[in-house]
């Protein structure tokens, strides 16, 4: 009465990872295509994103040449929208970078060492923490002056506590581990063990940390252009683009409509991606599938 | 009304690969019978208990048929099979702390199950609470009801899981290595408590654990598994006593003559001529701070390792076995320099501990094998990679490829485990990593942390003969730190015994085995399980 091959009733794991597989490959896609976009606008955009065309002002989107259209300028917004690309990379990168590359070692410091050095950096960190990112950087700008790279440098400060955060506590773990006490065993430094032991142990997880602090870095960048302490003219931004069309809402709604899904699409496939390679990097994972 | 609770036909577990993990095993299990489920890691009884719970992880499927109580667990619905867990069938599982709901109190925990299964007011499911607790020999039930399981100790916990897994008086008790996790004397009140109560709840009991001698004490039919096939079967005694299969021969051989019988013979070990100290441990105390608990308290401190003194001498294997917590691990870790002690003296040849500038050359001297044979290797290094680092570490100057591949062979590796990582390898082979690892620098002293504690028997026999080999092989010292006395007793020439932190019994390893000069030395001896049952 048993019939063979039945199923075994279990599983909502599997669901949970097919969703996870979903959500990687699609966040691969979209980030595939923003870099790609950025890497082409470089050569070569429909037209060119600065030129002005006095008689072709207001077109809307489906205009012949004009895929999504013209701002008051009769400037090309798809030419716009690709070139905005490249800036959006930038900004990500460079918050990111320093992000990771003050806040690794902080973290790693912090768990290496314990103690007082630990209690010091923590706290230090819960205050940068306590301040938005945003805010931050207004007050960053305010005191120098209004730019893309001050604010990206503000930006990328104030996620130096996320990161170390992140480090410290899986650097913990893994700092528990006998490999670390053997390494310590045959004499190598703390140093050594840190980047050598920890950092390729934790490595997943700095991953997909970097993936969504890339996507809330070009968000927070979009934030101050509108606010006009960001990115300054002439560098094409897609956060300047809304601020621009914020006078025209009514006029000229898609002006406001293709740089704000520009955002829209390339934050959301960042996270994506992230949430993706949060279960791909899972090292559970490779030991069920050897 | 049969018996008969358990009917186990013809049943097959293959992955998804098509690998055949369980291979066509049949038997039923009786009303109040014990029965033995043994076997190495990867011989399928774990897979087996699982089966009979309807719980396989996914991507294995089942064939043939599992009968509880009339009930086919590999075809019934997902529905039915939850009405039918924890109340005719439970288990009872190894680690108690993982399986316990952290942040549940015991109490509840246990209630959980009776409240579902039997429909119990929220009232009566507390005093059976209290009653099962008790039955399980937990002093003061109503106060460990309301505790959390880390506030209890792992012995306790595991008799509340034993508590738990009764609750509902199910048909049939399934414990999966029960006992692994916890020291010999605690083992042994375990195993009384869960033998006592499958009589009163008249309860079949599978007892699954590669842990002969355990199965010896408490079961009266064993069963014994090999690469996914039941190879034989039996009276416990008299397939202990007399195994004909190759397997179980084996299985059998790989049990150390201490946990064979009481009454076993000691060979005279054979004197050595030397006397010459190379580690001098004096009077030697560690105190771990504790956190604060409030902000003004007194800071409270921990006493790890209180007054000891020792001697090892030149090339012996000194054993140091203790229970959890007994201080022998920061004993060790001291001897290598990987802790300084608080007050005392160690001098390991002739370099004392506590000159942080000669820890480099300390080093080329000593080196140490842990417990865990996967968390000792970093997942991230290929093994040669691995075995050389502590050549590179150390800047030993030579042909540092050539050295890995002496070593590699020296511990029997195949030699292309070079370019290969760690988890392409079983526990037993990684230990050889990690031995080959200790040996890379030629040290003169080993310091082998519970070098065996997480291998199968028949692993432990190999890995400790080769240790044994090696030893000679090289002309090492040996600290054998171990909970298990049966492998002391087999490996060591001396013995010491800690208890929180103190040195209770220290002398020739004949001595302290057959003429224990205290109490707790003769309750530990008294509590190994031994293969014919006494």
């Amino acid at each position: 009465m048993t019939a063979p091959d039945a199923p075994i009733p279990v599983d909502l794991d599997r669901k949970r990872r097919r969703f996870r597989r979903a959500n990687f490959i699609i966040g691969s896609v979209i980030v595939a295509t923003v870099i790609l976009t950025a890497i082409l606008s470089a050569f070569w955009t429909p037209h060119d994103p600065a030129a002005i065309s006095p008689s072709e002002v207001f077109l809307p989107a489906g205009s012949p040449g004009h895929l999504l259209g013209t701002d008051q300028f009769g400037r090309d917004v798809f030419s716009q929208i690709m070139v905005g690309s490249q800036n959006a990379l930038f900004v990500g990168v460079l918050a990111v970078m320093i992000a990771i590359v003050i806040g690794i070692p902080l973290g790693g410091l912090a768990a290496a060492r314990g103690g007082w050095i630990e209690d010091l950096l923590m706290r230090i960190s819960d205050v940068i923490y306590a301040f938005p990112a945003v805010l931050t950087a207004i007050l960053f700008v305010a005191a120098f002056q209004p730019g893309r790279t001050p604010a990206m440098v503000a930006i990328g400060i104030a996620y130096i506590p996320i990161v170390a955060r992140v480090t410290r506590g899986a650097a913990l773990s893994v700092f528990q581990l006998d490999f670390v006490t053997a390494a310590r065993s045959y004499g190598r430094s703390q140093n050594f063990v840190f980047w050598r032991h920890v950092v390729p142990n934790i490595l997943s997880v700095l991953i997909v940390q970097a993936t969504v602090l890339f996507a809330l870095a070009i968000l927070a960048e979009a934030a101050l252009s509108f606010l006009g302490l960001g990115t300054q003219p002439p560098t094409p931004s897609w956060g300047r683009s809304l601020r621009d069309a914020q006078t025209l809402i009514s006029k000229a709604p898609w002006l406001a409509i293709w740089p704000g899904l520009a955002i829209a699409f390339t934050v959301m496939g960042f996270n994506l991606l992230g949430d993706g390679l949060r279960d791909a990097l899972d090292p559970r994972l490779e030991v069920r599938n050897s | 009304m049969t018996d008969t609770v358990l009917q186990v036909r013809d049943l097959v577990v293959r992955s998804a690969a098509g690998t055949t993990l369980v291979d066509g095993i049949s038997f039923d299990l009786d009303r109040r019978t014990r029965t033995g489920l043994i076997g190495e890691s990867g011989s399928g009884k774990s897979l087996t208990a699982l089966s009979i719970m309807g719980l396989l992880p996914e991507g294995l499927t089942a064939e043939g048929s599992v009968i509880l109580n009339g009930r086919d667990m590999l075809t019934s619905p997902e529905k039915q099979l939850c009405a039918i867990r924890g109340n005719d069938v439970s288990m009872v599982f190894q680690e108690p702390m993982t399986a316990l709901n952290p942040v549940m109190r015991i109490g509840q925990q246990i209630a959980e199950a009776l409240r579902f299964h039997q429909a119990m007011s929220r009232q009566d499911a507390a005093e059976r609470v209290v009653d099962l607790l008790t039955a399980v020999r937990i002093e003061e039930p109503e106060l460990r009801a309301r505790a959390f399981p880390h506030q209890l100790s792992g012995g306790m916990r595991q008799r509340a899981m034993i508590a738990m897994a009764l609750a509902c008086g199910p048909d049939l008790v399934i414990a999966d290595e029960p006992t692994t996790a916890l020291d010999v004397t605690i083992q042994a009140q375990v195993l009384d408590v869960l033998d006592e109560q499958v009589e009163n709840f008249h309860t079949a009991l599978l007892l699954i654990t590669h842990d002969l001698p355990v199965v010896a004490r408490t079961t009266s039919r064993v069963m014994v598994m090999n690469a996914g096939r039941i190879v034989e079967e039996g009276e416990t005694r008299a397939v202990f006593s007399n195994p004909t299969d190759v397997d179980t021969q084996a299985l059998v051989g790989s049990v150390p003559p201490l946990s064979r019988s009481a009454t076993v013979e000691i060979e005279p070990r054979q004197d050595r001529d030397s006397t010459e100290p190379v580690i001098s441990v004096r009077n030697v105390s560690r105190v771990f701070p504790l956190p604060r608990s409030g902000f003004l308290d007194e800071r409270r401190t921990v006493t790890a390792v209180d007054e000891i003194t020792l001697v090892v001498e030149k090339g012996e294997t000194f054993g140091i076995v203790g229970e959890s917590g007994s201080g022998k691990s920061t004993l060790a870790r001291m001897m290598i320099a990987l802790d300084i002690p608080t007050e005392g003296e160690i001098v390991v040849n002739g370099i004392d501990i506590a000159e942080t500038s000669k820890h480099q050359p300390l080093r080329r001297q000593v080196q140490m094998i842990f417990q865990d044979p996967m968390g000792s290797l970093d997942p991230r290094f290929k093994v040669g990679r691995i075995i050389a680092e502590p050549l590179r570490s150390l800047r030993i100057v030579g042909d540092h490829r050539a050295r890995v591949t002496e070593l590699i062979d020296a511990v029997e590796l195949p030699a292309d485990s070079v370019g290969r990582y760690p988890h392409e390898f079983s526990g037993g082979q990684r230990q050889r990593i990690a031995i080959a690892r200790a040996l890379a620098p030629s040290p003169d002293i080993l310091i082998a942390d519970e070098p065996v504690s997480a291998l199968d028997m028949s692993i432990q026999t190999i890995t400790l003969d080769l240790l044994a080999h090696l030893k000679d092989e090289y002309g090492l010292t040996m600290v054998f730190i171990s909970h298990d006395l049966s492998v002391v007793h087999e490996i060591c020439d001396r013995v010491a015994v800690m208890q929180r932190g103190r040195l209770v019994e220290e002398g020739s390893v004949d001595e302290v085995f057959l003429n224990p000069r205290t109490d707790y030395t003769e309750q530990l001896i008294a509590a190994i399980p031994r293969l014919d049952g006494t």
